[in-house]
C-alpha cells in the first residue's frame, strides 16, 4: 500500500459519514426519570386505597374460556385502539382489574411450562424415593433403642417426624396444584382466587412485577402460607411474602415445601423485628428477590437460602447494609480444604457430611469456599435479613450484587462483564436489564405502564382474532407508551417473525424504535434485543447493504453514551460486521488470543480489513463527542487488530485522530489528556493503559528509573493497574500518570487543598501487605502524614484507613508495611491528612498477593 | 406540732445513707460502671477497661434492647468487674449528626473492619489502652440469657489477666523461654491474637527453635495444599515426621492426620481403607469435640471402606475383586432376634451380593448365605410413593422372589457385627435397611 493511500482512504470514508446526519447532540439531555403527572399520583393514591370489586369474580375453572370473554369485554370497554381511548381507558380502577384479570388468564394459557413442571414432580419423585428410605433406616434406629434412652429417642423421634414432613412436602409438590384451572377445582382455593382477582393492587403484584409462570402452583403456595397464618388476609406484610414467595418458586418449579419454610421464615422473623428495617418498605419486586432466594438441596452453594443457613446469618453476620457487600471475606478463599480435597470435586464438603445440617454459611465460614461459595455467603447472609442481593457471573468468577442505598452495588466484582443470575423476567440477563427493570417498576409513570400493557393485550387480542393491522399497531403503540417494557417488545418481535418474517419495512421500523427509544438509555439491552431478536430477521428481509449501513450508523449515534454500566460493545460490533455481509457465511481462520497462561486457539470469521474500518469509522463517527464510549470502542478495534496481527494500526490510528478531531500540538494534547482522566473517572483500566502507555511513550517518559527501594512481602499487584486523584493540579502531567505504577515511574499531582489523594485501582483484588510511595526529593514536606487506605469500590464514604500514619517523610521513599496484617482490597489510596499544599506522587508500588 | 425543717433533712440524710449503706453491702466491691461514651467511661474504668456493647442504631429494631437486657442485669455487672460499660451505636448509611454521635460515643475505641466477623449486637471487650482483646457476639448474645453472657465476659477477662501475667513474664525473659511465653500467651482460647505477636516471637527466636513461631502460622487448608501435588509416600512420610515435634498443638495434630487421610482416600488402594480408619480414630482422640474430631466419625464410616448403615454403600465402600464388607455406625441390632436385612439400589451399576454374615469378634456366628443381584426396582411400582418399601423396592435374582432380603439371627452378647459378602466392586450406590421381625 502506498504512503498516501491509507489517508485517501480515511478522507473517502470522512466524505461519506460527511453526507450522515449526527442524530444526537453533543450536549443531549443527561439520563433522568420521568417526572409523575398530578394526574398518575392521584391514580397510585386510588390504587394505594385498595380498589376491591367482587362483582368482577371470575370462574377460572377454564382459563382459555376466561381468556376469550375477558378479551371481548377489554376490546368493548376500549372501543378502538386509539391512544385517547386507551387512555380513558386506564383510568378506571375497575378497567385496570379486568386488564390484570386477561393478563393472568393469559400467563395461565400460554406461561404454564409442562416439560420443567414433570422434570421437577419427577426429581422430586426421586427425592422422595431416597428420603423414605432414610425415613426407614431412621425408624429401624429408633425401635433398637432402650426405653430408657429418653434424651437420644427424642433426638430420633424429631429425626423421623423431620424426614415424614419433608416426604409429605414432596407428595404435596407432586399433588398440588400448577395450572390455574387445577387451582380453581381445589378445594380450598375459592376464597383466595376470588379474593385475589378481585382486587386491583394485589393482581397488579401477580402479574405486573414480573415472571408470573405457573400460576396455579403461584396460588397452591399462597394457599399454604394461609393455612398456616390465620392473619393472612388482614395482615399485608404476610399476604405480600406469601405472593412473592409463591411467584418465585413457581417460575423455577422449586420444591413447594421450601417455599413453606421460606414464607415462614420472613413472617417470623419480620413479626420479631429482626429483619433489616429496609425490608418494611421493599418494593414488591424487590421482595421477590429475598423472597427467591436460591435453596437447593444439600450444602452446596445453592444451598445458602436453606432455612439453617438464614437461621445462623441471623445470629452471626448482623451488620449494616452497606457492609454485606465485604461480609464474604470474613470466610476463607479455600481451593483446598484441611482434607487436601479440592473444592471442584464433591469431596471439598464430603467429609463434613450432616456436620452443619444444610447450613452453607457456616459450612463456608468454618471450611472454606471460593468464589461462589463467598459469593452465595454475602448475598444470601443479605436476603436473610431483608435486603435485595443475588449472584452474578463473571468471566471465569462468581460475584454478587446488592441493593444499598438505591444503587445496585456489585460486589466481590473482579470484572466489568456481569451476568445476572436473577431478574425479573425471562430472557434477558444481561446487567443493566436491572437499572432498567428498577425505573420501570419504581420509577416510571404508572400511567404508562398501564397503556402500554393494555396495547401490549390488545395486541395479543387481535391477533388471535387475525385482525393483523389492528395487532401491529398494537404492538408498535405498546413499544412508545413505555420502551421500558421488555415483555412488549419481546412481543412485537416474536409476532413480526410469525407473520412478517421478509417484511423489510416492519422489521426497519422495529428496528429504528429500538436506537430511538431505547438505545438513548440503555444501550446494552437495546444491543441485546438486536442482537437476538432482530438482525437474523432483518437479514433476512430485502434490505441492503446500503440500508444496514445507515441502521449500524442509527444504533451508535441513538446512544447519550455507554448507558448506567459498561457493557461489551465489541460483541455488538462483531455482530454488526457479519450484518454488514447480510450474515453470509464467512471464511474462518484461527487467531491465538491472551498471553502466557491464558493464551488459547479460537476461530474466528477471517478479518476484511475494509469492512472492519470501514464499521470502525461508522461507529466511531457517531460516538466520537460522548464522553465514555469511544474509548470502548477503540479497546474493541485495537483488540480486533491484536487478534490479527496488528495489520490496522496506522489506518486505526488515522480514522481516530480524524474523527476525534485531534489535532496535533498543544490542542491534541488537551483532547488526549481529556480522554485519560475520562478513562481514570470511569475506571476504564483497558482504555487507560492502552492510552496511557501511548501518552507516555510519545513524551518519552518510558526510560525513567525510580530509586532502589527494599521490597516488601509478596509481589507488585499494582503494576497494570489505573492510577486516579481527587484533583489535579498545575503540576500534573496526564501522560506521566501510566508510569506511576510502573518501574519507570511517572507523575501525579493533585491541586493545592487540604487532604489531596492518589488513588491505585489494582488490575485484581489482592491482599495487600504494604506501599511504597515515591515522590520528588525536594517536597518531602508535602508528603507529611500520609496515610493508606483501602476500599471495595473506590468510591466515596468506602474507604477505610489501615495501618498506621507514615508520619515525617524522611525522603522520597515512603514505605506503609502492614507486615502480618494484610488488608483484601480493590482500590487502594494515599491520602496526605490536612495540609494545603499539592500532593505529588512519581510512584506507586502495592505489594500483596493475589486474592481472587 | 411539726418537726422543725432541719431535723425532717436530717431523717431523709439518715435514711438516705442508711439506705446507701445498705446497697453498697451487696454490692461486689468493684462492680460494673455503666456509663454513657467513652469520655465517661475512661474515667470511670478500673482495670478491666471497657466492654461496649454495640448494637445496630437505626436498622436493627430490636439490638439496644437486647443490648440493655445483658448490660443491666447483675450477672453482667458482676462479671465485668470494675470495667465501664456503655452502649454504642452503629449507623447504617450514616447522615452527618449520627457520625458525630457514634464518634462520640466509641470515642477513641477502634471500631470493627468491614473484614471483621463484626455482628450486632455484640460486646467488645477492651484494655485500658483500648485495644479490643476480645468479642462477644453471635447466638449468645441475640438469644442466650445475660448469666449464659456473663459467662463469656468472665472467661474473656480472665483470660485478659492471665494472659497479661504471661506477657509481663515473657517481657522479662529472653531467647527460647521469651517465644514459648508469647506463644502461651497467644493460645489462650477466646481473646483476639494480640498485635505484632507473631514478629515478637521471631525476634526472640530466629531459628525457630521452639517451634512457636510454626504454630501461630500454621494454616491447615495451606498446609493440605502444599501437599496436593506430592506423592502419597511423601505426604505419609512427611507428616508422620511432623507429627513427632512435640509443639504442635492438637488442632494442628488433627490436620496433619486429616491430610494423611485424604491422601489416602484419593490415592489409595482399597487396602489403606483400614489405615483411614486408623488415623480417623487417632484424629478423634486429640479432640473429639472440634470440627476434625467430628468430621473424623464422618470420614472413618464414609472413606474407611466400610458400609456406613445410615449412608449406605457406594463405590469406595466396595472391595474391587469382592469380599467381605462391615456394617458400621448406628446398626440396629442392639437385642437378640431375627432381623431382615434388604439391599436396595439407588444408582450406578448392580451389586452383585453372596451373603450376609453375623461375627462375634473375628468369628462368623451365623448367616444368610443365598445370592442376589441388586437392581432397580420395577417401573410400575416405582411411580407410587406408598407402594415403596424396601421388600417391594428389590431385585429379583435369578429366580427368586424377594431375594435382596435377607433373615439372620442376631444372638445374645457383646461384640456382635453385620458383614456383608459381595461379589464385585464397581461404581455401584444403595442403601441397607435393618429390621427386626
Amino acid at each position: 500500500m502506498k504512503l498516501g493511500q491509507p489517508f485517501s482512504c480515511v478522507a473517502g470514508l470522512a466524505v461519506a459519514f460527511g453526507m450522515l446526519p449526527a442524530v444526537v447532540q453533543a450536549d443531549a439531555p443527561a439520563p433522568g426519570t420521568d417526572k409523575k403527572s398530578a394526574d398518575s399520583k392521584k391514580a397510585a393514591a386510588s390504587e394505594a386505597e385498595g380498589y376491591v370489586n367482587r362483582k368482577m369474580a371470575e370462574n377460572w375453572k377454564n382459563p382459555e374460556a376466561s381468556l376469550k370473554r375477558l378479551g371481548a369485554a377489554l376490546t368493548e370497554r376500549v372501543k378502538s385502539p386509539e391512544p385517547d381511548n386507551v387512555q380513558k381507558f386506564v383510568e378506571k380502577p375497575a378497567n385496570r382489574l379486568l386488564l390484570a384479570q386477561w393478563m393472568m388468564a393469559w400467563q395461565a394459557v400460554h406461561n404454564t411450562h409442562s416439560e420443567a413442571i414433570e422434570n421437577s414432580k419427577r426429581a422430586a419423585a426421586g427425592k422422595h424415593t431416597n428420603r423414605d428410605l432414610d425415613m426407614q433406616v431412621q425408624e429401624s434406629i429408633l425401635e433398637d433403642l432402650p426405653k430408657g434412652a429418653k434424651e437420644e429417642r427424642e433426638v430420633q423421634k424429631k429425626k423421623v417426624e423431620d424426614i415424614k414432613k419433608e416426604l409429605a412436602y414432596l407428595e404435596d409438590h407432586q399433588n398440588l396444584p400448577w395450572k390455574l384451572e387445577e387451582f380453581a377445582a381445589y378445594k380450598n382455593g375459592k376464597k383466595l382466587l376470588e379474593a385475589l382477582s378481585t382486587d386491583l393492587d394485589w393482581m397488579y403484584q401477580v402479574v405486573f412485577s414480573g415472571d408470573c409462570s405457573n400460576p396455579g402452583r403461584v396460588l397452591a403456595v399462597m394457599q399454604g402460607v394461609a393455612e398456616r397464618h390465620p392473619d393472612f388476609y388482614t395482615n399485608r406484610k404476610v399476604r405480600d411474602i406469601a405472593t412473592a414467595t409463591g411467584l418465585e418458586f413457581a417460575r423455577d418449579c422449586w420444591e413447594y415445601g421450601k417455599a413453606m419454610d421460606r414464607a415462614d421464615y420472613y413472617i417470623r422473623k419480620w413479626k420479631e423485628r429482626k429483619l433489616n428495617v429496609v425490608f418494611d418498605t421493599l418494593p414488591f419486586w424487590q421482595l421477590r428477590i429475598c423472597c427467591g432466594s436460591k435453596c437447593s438441596d444439600g450444602f452446596g452453594n445453592a444451598s445458602a437460602g436453606l432455612p439453617a443457613s438464614f437461621e445462623w446469618v441471623q445470629d452471626n453476620v448482623r451488620i449494616p447494609i452497606e457492609r454485606f457487600s465485604g461480609c464474604c471475606w470474613r470466610c476463607g478463599y479455600k481451593l483446598w480444604n484441611p482434607y487436601g480435597q479440592s473444592v471442584h470435586g464433591a469431596d471439598y464438603r464430603n467429609p463434613y457430611n450432616g456436620l452443619f445440617d444444610s447450613n452453607h454459611h457456616q459450612f463456608t465460614y468454618e471450611v472454606g469456599g471460593v468464589c461462589g461459595g463467598l459469593s452465595h455467603f454475602g448475598a444470601y447472609a443479605a436476603t436473610a435479613h431483608g435486603v435485595p442481593a443475588f449472584t452474578m457471573g463473571e468471566p471465569g468468577h462468581c460475584a454478587f450484587i446488592l441493593r444499598v442505598n438505591g444503587e445496585w452495588t456489585p460486589a466481590y466484582s473482579v470484572f466489568w462483564q456481569h451476568g445476572l443470575h436473577w431478574t425479573p423476567w425471562r430472557g434477558n440477563y444481561r446487567f443493566t436489564t436491572l437499572h432498567m427493570m428498577t425505573e420501570l417498576l419504581e420509577e416510571s409513570d404508572a400511567r404508562d405502564n398501564d397503556v402500554s400493557y393494555t396495547y401490549l393485550a390488545l395486541g395479543r387480542i387481535y391477533g388471535e382474532r387475525n385482525r393483523k393491522k389492528e395487532a401491529l399497531k398494537c404492538y408498535f403503540h405498546a413499544i412508545s407508551a413505555q420502551p421500558l417494557n421488555l415483555d412488549a417488545w419481546f412481543a412485537c418481535s416474536r409476532y413480526l417473525k410469525e407473520n412478517y418474517p421478509t417484511d423489510k419495512e416492519l422489521w426497519r421500523q422495529l428496528h429504528d424504535d429500538v436506537c430511538k427509544l431505547l438505545a438513548t438509555r440503555y444501550p446494552e439491552v437495546a444491543a441485546d434485543f438486536l442482537q437476538r431478536h432482530v438482525y437474523d430477521n432483518l437479514a433476512k428481509t430485502s434490505i441492503s447493504k446500503d440500508e444496514i449501513k445507515q441502521c449500524i450508523h442509527l444504533f451508535w449515534s441513538s446512544m447519550y453514551d455507554e448507558g448506567p454500566a459498561r457493557w461489551e460493545v465489541g460483541v455488538m460490533a462483531d455482530r454488526q460486521m457479519r450484518l454488514l455481509e447480510k450474515d453470509a457465511v464467512q471464511p474462518q481462520v484461527t487467531v491465538t488470543i491472551g498471553e502466557g497462561d491464558k493464551k488459547e486457539e479460537k476461530k474466528v470469521d477471517k478479518l476484511d480489513p475494509d469492512r472492519a474500518c470501514y464499521l470502525f469509522a461508522s461507529i466511531y463517527s457517531a460516538v466520537s463527542t460522548k464522553p465514555v464510549i469511544p474509548t470502548r470502542v477503540l479497546d474493541w478495534m485495537n483488540e480486533l487488530n491484536a487478534m490479527h496481527k496488528g495489520v490496522m494500526t496506522e489506518r486505526i490510528k488515522q480514522l481516530t485522530a480524524y474523527f476525534s478531531h485531534i489535532p496535533s500540538g498543544p490542542d491534541g494534547d488537551a483532547m488526549q489528556n481529556k480522554m485519560l482522566l475520562a478513562a481514570e473517572s470511569t475506571f476504564n483500566l483497558d482504555a487507560f493503559q492502552s492510552m496511557g502507555r501511548d501518552m507516555a511513550d510519545a513524551k518519552d517518559m518510558l526510560s525513567g528509573e525510580m530509586p532502589p527501594h527494599r521490597p516488601l512481602r509478596g509481589a507488585v499487584m499494582s503494576q497494570g493497574g489505573l492510577v486516579f486523584a481527587g484533583s489535579y493540579g498545575e503540576a500534573d502531567t496526564p501522560a506521566g500518570h501510566w508510569g506511576v505504577l510502573e518501574g519507570c515511574g511517572g507523575n501525579i499531582a493533585t491541586a493545592a487543598e487540604a487532604d489531596p489523594w492518589v488513588g491505585v485501582m489494582l488490575p485484581r483484588d489482592a491482599f495487600v501487605s504494604g506501599v511504597i510511595i515515591i515522590g520528588p526529593e525536594d517536597k518531602t514536606a508535602d508528603r507529611r502524614d500520609m496515610v493508606i487506605q483501602v476500599s471495595e469500590n473506590g468510591k466515596e464514604g468506602s474507604w477505610q484507613t489501615v495501618g498506621s500514619p507514615l508520619g515525617e517523610c524522611p525522603g522520597s521513599i515512603s514505605t506503609a508495611d502492614f507486615g502480618s496484617s494484610e488488608s483484601k482490597c480493590k482500590f487502594i489510596r494515599v491520602l496526605r491528612k490536612g495540609g494545603n499544599t499539592p500532593l505529588q506522587i512519581n510512584a506507586i508500588y502495592v505489594y500483596g498477593r493475589p486474592a481472587a | 406540732m411539726n418537726t422543725p425543717y432541719i431535723f425532717q433533712m436530717m431523717n431523709r440524710i439518715t435514711i438516705s445513707m442508711l439506705a446507701a449503706i445498705a446497697l453498697l453491702a451487696v454490692q461486689p466491691l468493684s462492680a460494673a460502671t455503666i456509663v454513657k461514651n467513652y469520655e465517661e467511661g475512661s474515667k470511670a474504668a478500673g482495670k478491666n477497661g471497657y466492654i461496649v456493647f454495640a448494637y445496630g442504631a437505626n436498622w436493627d429494631p430490636t439490638g439496644l434492647q437486647v443490648c440493655k437486657k445483658h448490660m443491666e442485669s447483675a450477672a453482667v455487672k458482676e462479671a465485668a468487674g470494675d470495667a465501664a460499660m456503655w452502649t454504642v451505636p452503629f449507623y447504617q448509611l450514616p447522615n452527618d449528626e449520627q457520625k458525630i454521635d457514634q464518634g462520640i460515643k466509641w470515642g477513641s475505641l477502634p471500631q470493627p473492619h468491614v473484614f471483621s466477623s463484626e455482628s450486632y449486637p455484640g460486646l467488645l471487650l477492651f484494655d485500658k489502652n483500648g485495644i479490643n482483646y476480645a468479642t462477644i457476639n453471635g447466638a449468645v448474645v441475640q438469644k442466650g440469657t445475660p448469666e449464659e453472657v456473663a459467662t463469656k465476659v468472665k472467661s474473656a477477662i480472665d483470660g485478659k489477666l492471665k494472659r497479661d501475667e504471661i506477657m509481663a513474664r515473657a517481657d522479662a525473659a529472653q531467647g527460647a523461654e521469651k517465644a514459648k511465653l508469647l506463644l502461651e500467651a497467644a493460645l489462650i482460647p477466646g481473646l483476639n491474637r494480640p498485635e505484632k505477636i507473631v514478629e515478637a516471637i521471631k525476634a526472640a527466636d530466629p531459628q525457630n527453635s521452639t517451634g512457636a513461631a510454626s504454630v501461630l502460622t500454621y494454616e491447615p487448608s495451606a498446609k493440605a495444599e502444599a501437599y496436593s501435588e506430592k506423592t502419597l509416600a511423601e505426604t505419609i512420610a512427611d507428616m508422620e515426621k511432623l507429627l513427632e515435634q512435640p509443639f504442635w498443638q492438637p488442632e494442628q495434630r488433627q490436620s496433619m492426620y486429616a491430610i494423611m487421610i485424604g491422601k489416602l482416600h484419593k490415592e489409595g488402594q482399597y487396602e489403606d481403607r483400614a489405615k483411614i480408619r486408623e488415623l480417623a480414630r487417632k484424629m478423634r482422640e486429640l479432640n473429639p469435640d472440634s470440627l476434625f474430631g467430628r468430621s473424623s466419625v464422618v470420614v472413618e464410616r464414609t472413606w474407611g471402606g466400610q458400609i456406613d448403615y445410615e449412608t449406605g454403600w457406594s463405590p469406595i465402600c466396595l472391595p474391587p475383586g469382592g469380599g467381605l464388607v462391615q456394617i458400621v455406625g448406628r446398626v440396629p441390632i442392639s437385642n437378640p432376634g431375627r432381623y431382615t436385612v434388604t439391599f436396595v439400589k439407588t444408582g450406578g451399576a448392580d451389586l452383585r451380593v453372596l451373603a450376609v454374615e453375623v461375627h462375634r469378634g473375628n468369628t462368623k456366628v451365623g448367616a444368610d448365605e443365598h445370592s442376589c443381584v441388586v437392581q432397580y426396582p420395577k417401573k410400575e411400582e416405582e411411580a407410587d410413593p406408598k407402594k415403596r418399601t424396601p421388600r417391594r423396592l428389590g431385585a429379583r435374582s435369578e429366580g427368586k422372589d424377594e431375594a435382596n432380603v435377607y433373615t439372620v439371627n442376631i444372638p445374645k452378647g457383646k461384640d456382635i457385627t453385620l458383614h456383608v459378602r459381595v461379589e464385585n466392586g464397581g461404581n455401584s450406590y444403595g442403601r441397607i435397611v435393618i429390621r427386626k421381625k
